[in-house]
């Protein structure tokens, strides 16, 4: 009933299993970065669906967001 | 109190049972009906000699649909011939150039709609209904063959003919018949008594079905009917959620009779309902749906096409939390922001936000049509502590207006448009990020939100903030828990699960979602072990207390992992639900096993069901049924107990514990 397009997080979802066939071509390390910032953009889902439909742009700003977040955490500077 | 309508039979004479709170007198009524044919004018003539030639009644008329005056033929017909004439009419037009009306509308609600009767009428809503005798049989079958019986909820070892003579009694003396007739039980029992020469009234049954819904399979037992009873399977949806007294108000709201409203869904409700409402108004109802979704382009399709707005929480412990909760929000939307098919447009009206929609200013039909059903559900729930009969009422008519949002994006709805159900989704997304701003306005702070509920910390005013919402999005919304401390659990990956979640609220009840407690798929054993937790948690006032309880916890869960021999073996149930049948698993696997061993026995799976079993080896794919001697597989239950600590170690993880607490939190992992 109703929708038949994807949700922002199943496009997320898709976008992870994308990386994973890439599996052993890259470094587990690589591997595992890049999961990590999908997962950084996939937090941001809800606030994106605000957002215009180009998305990849806010997508790669919510992704600076959290690692930016996560440096200041680190540095001890925030939360 | 009047005489209520409690059924409706016939076809071309339509028979009402009365029912006077002692006996049930019938009155039969002759039966005439019409269908309505519209198109090109000169087809239109082509039909009016076609039918001259064929000797059926017709006029010219003008009638309405949802969005205005409709010229064409009206043929009249009795109910029994209806579908020759639509047949006639349909290939006269070639099957597609004419817009038939009223042509597959339920005969008994139609009479009933259109001579404004209904069933159990109440003068007040406040009434109670009549006292209806039932019975109540349920049982259970051994290698297929009957073995317990239940009556009225009187338990009985053996089936004996005493046992069977008291049912046909109860049978006869009754007028409203509740069965179990999972593995055809109670078609079973019938035809025992038939063949043991009890009296017994004629009866029929059907076969089982199973249908598919949001992805999951869903089956239903094989319908029995009894000419003479109104005949209940005791797996009705309705039956099972609202009880008899919600039953009679699907049945009284969706003119729908109860033995039909028993085993339809509440969506079908709901458009009965939406039909009957059409017919009191002299709408007329399409046989075929002609709306269909405006051309739109990716962009526009990608941004309207969403559902409701969840938004992602922090996996953590969290203090002194309000649950907010939009009251039937998206009915409450297309009521109160006028979304109906025929105001939705791209030319005038209100812009929807999100949407590149407008919504015109003119009473749509749906919002008219669920204004009334909207009302009547908020109007139970503010009197349902009164009684466990407005209760019921109140989770009937819930559960008809949550199909009711559902059902307009469903392609066979009558009055259903796919731009409706983006409209009101959309607005809905918009009505809580509104309310989130004034949340922060407020000076609350956001934790978590799903589609019509917010979780909010803070120390402002909570009914002040409740009616700043309230008046500015122009929907009700309620205080639906305070808690002293809520956990969000995290998913696998690290990230906040959007649905589970379990909390402890002032009033010392818990809420709890998606961990093993609620899961139906989960052993007693995992979910005892869990309520025994929040159990010893139920005391603590603040996230601080719970670090005191932890030493409990921890010998609470060594003595699970023990799994000491007086839990009996009924605790490592597990209900298995079925996708498909058994032989279409392509690997072995413990569902497949189960179906294999239940054929075995002489009993049939159908996708949908779920079944009790307990895992004796899950390597070989092993299964204990009910009643066998089983002996469960230490090892696999060792792993669901693991599982069902993790939700609970989740709390005191986050409570910053000594690296020793710590290790010891991962230890059995």
């Amino acid at each position: 009933m109703g929708r038949t397009t994807p949700s922002l997080r199943q496009s997320f979802d898709l976008m992870l299993e994308d990386i994973n066939r890439i599996k052993g071509m890259i470094s587990d390390n690589e591997l595992e970065e890049m999961q990590k910032l999908v997962s950084y953009g996939r937090k941001h889902a809800p606030e994106l669906q605000f957002l215009p439909r180009d998305d990849a742009l806010f997508t790669i700003l919510f992704m600076l967001v959290e690692m930016r977040r996560e440096i200041l955490l680190f540095e001890g500077k925030n939360e | 109190m009047n005489d209520s309508i409690i059924n409706t039979t016939g076809t071309d004479r339509i028979t009402l049972w009365k029912y006077d709170g002692k006996h049930v007198s019938h009155e039969s009524f002759p039966c005439r009906t019409w269908i309505f044919a519209s198109g090109d004018r000169y087809d239109l003539e082509f039909l009016e000699r076609q039918l001259d030639t064929g000797n059926i009644e017709h006029q010219w008329d003008i009638e309405k649909d949802v969005y205005g005056k409709v010229e064409g033929l009206k043929i009249f017909g009795k109910p029994g011939f209806l579908n020759r004439i639509i047949q006639i009419v349909e290939s006269i037009g070639n099957n597609r150039k004419f817009m038939i009306y009223n042509a597959d509308i339920n005969n008994h609600l139609r009479f009933l709609a259109e001579n404004d009767l209904s069933y159990f009428i109440l003068d007040d809503p406040m009434d109670f209904d009549m006292n209806i005798p039932y019975v109540s049989v349920e049982g259970r079958l051994k290698y297929g063959v009957p073995e317990k019986i239940s009556l009225n909820g009187r338990q009985f070892m053996n089936i004996e003919t005493g046992i069977l003579e008291e049912l046909s009694v109860l049978i006869r003396n009754s007028m409203m018949i509740i069965y179990d007739n999972r593995d055809r039980f109670f078609s079973k029992i019938l035809m025992l008594m038939r063949n043991m020469g009890i009296g017994v009234p004629s009866f029929y049954s059907s076969g089982n079905t199973t249908y598919e819904s949001y992805g999951v399979m869903h089956s239903k037992s094989a319908n029995v009917r009894i000419p003479g009873k109104l005949c209940i399977p005791m797996d009705s949806f309705i039956l099972q959620e609202a009880g008899i007294e919600g039953l009679i108000e699907t049945s009284r709201m969706s003119c729908l009779s109860p033995e039909r409203a028993a085993v339809m869904t509440s969506g079908s409700a709901v458009s009965s309902m939406e039909e009957t409402f059409a017919l009191k108004q002299n709408i007329m109802i399409p046989y075929y749906k002609n709306d269909h979704e405006y051309e739109k382009n990716l962009e526009t399709l990608l941004s309207t096409d969403m559902g409701g707005l969840v938004l992602q929480p922090e996996p953590g412990i969290y203090s002194d939390v309000h649950e907010i909760d939009f009251s039937s929000m998206y009915p409450s939307i297309m009521v109160n922001y006028n979304i109906s098919p025929e105001t939705i447009n791209f030319h005038h009206g209100r812009p929807v936000d999100g949407t590149p929609y407008r919504i015109s200013e003119e009473r749509g039909f749906l919002p008219s049509a669920l204004d009334m059903l909207l009302k009547r559900r908020l109007f139970y729930k503010s009197v349902k502590h009164l009684s466990p009969v407005y209760e019921k009422r109140d989770k009937a008519l819930k559960w008809m207006l949550l199909t009711s949002f559902g059902y307009t994006g469903y392609k066979n709805a009558k009055f259903g448009k796919i731009e409706a159900h983006e409209a009101i989704t959309a607005t809905g997304r918009y009505v809580l990020k509104k309310s989130i701003d004034i949340c922060r306005d407020m000076g609350f702070t956001i934790i978590h939100g799903i589609v019509d509920s917010l979780w909010i910390q803070g120390k402002g005013s909570i009914d002040e903030l409740l009616e700043r919402i309230s008046r500015e999005t122009s929907i009700g919304i309620v205080e639906e828990g305070h808690y002293r401390w809520i956990v969000f659990v995290p998913a696998k990956n690290g990230e906040g699960s959007l649905n589970r979640y379990f909390g402890l609220k002032h009033d010392g009840t818990y809420k709890i979602r998606g961990i093993e407690i609620r899961r139906r798929d989960s052993p007693n054993i995992c979910r005892n072990f869990q309520r025994e937790a929040l159990d010893m948690l139920s005391g603590c006032r603040t996230p601080e207390e719970i670090r005191g309880k932890y030493d409990q916890v921890e010998k609470l869960k060594k003595r699970y992992l023990s799994m000491p021999s007086y839990i009996s073996t009924d605790d490592y149930m597990i209900g298995f639900h079925m996708q498909k049948r058994h032989g279409e698993y392509a690997s072995m696997t413990i569902r497949k096993s189960l179906g294999e061993t239940l054929e075995k026995r002489g009993l049939e799976i159908y996708p949908g069901e779920t079944r009790m079993a307990i895992v004796s080896d899950e390597k070989r794919k092993t299964l204990s049924l009910p009643g066998d001697e089983a002996k469960p597989d230490m090892r696999y239950y060792r792993k669901l107990l693991l599982r069902s600590f993790e939700p609970i170690d989740f709390i005191f993880s986050s409570l910053n514990l000594s690296p020793s607490a710590q290790r010891k939190l991962t230890e059995y992992q």
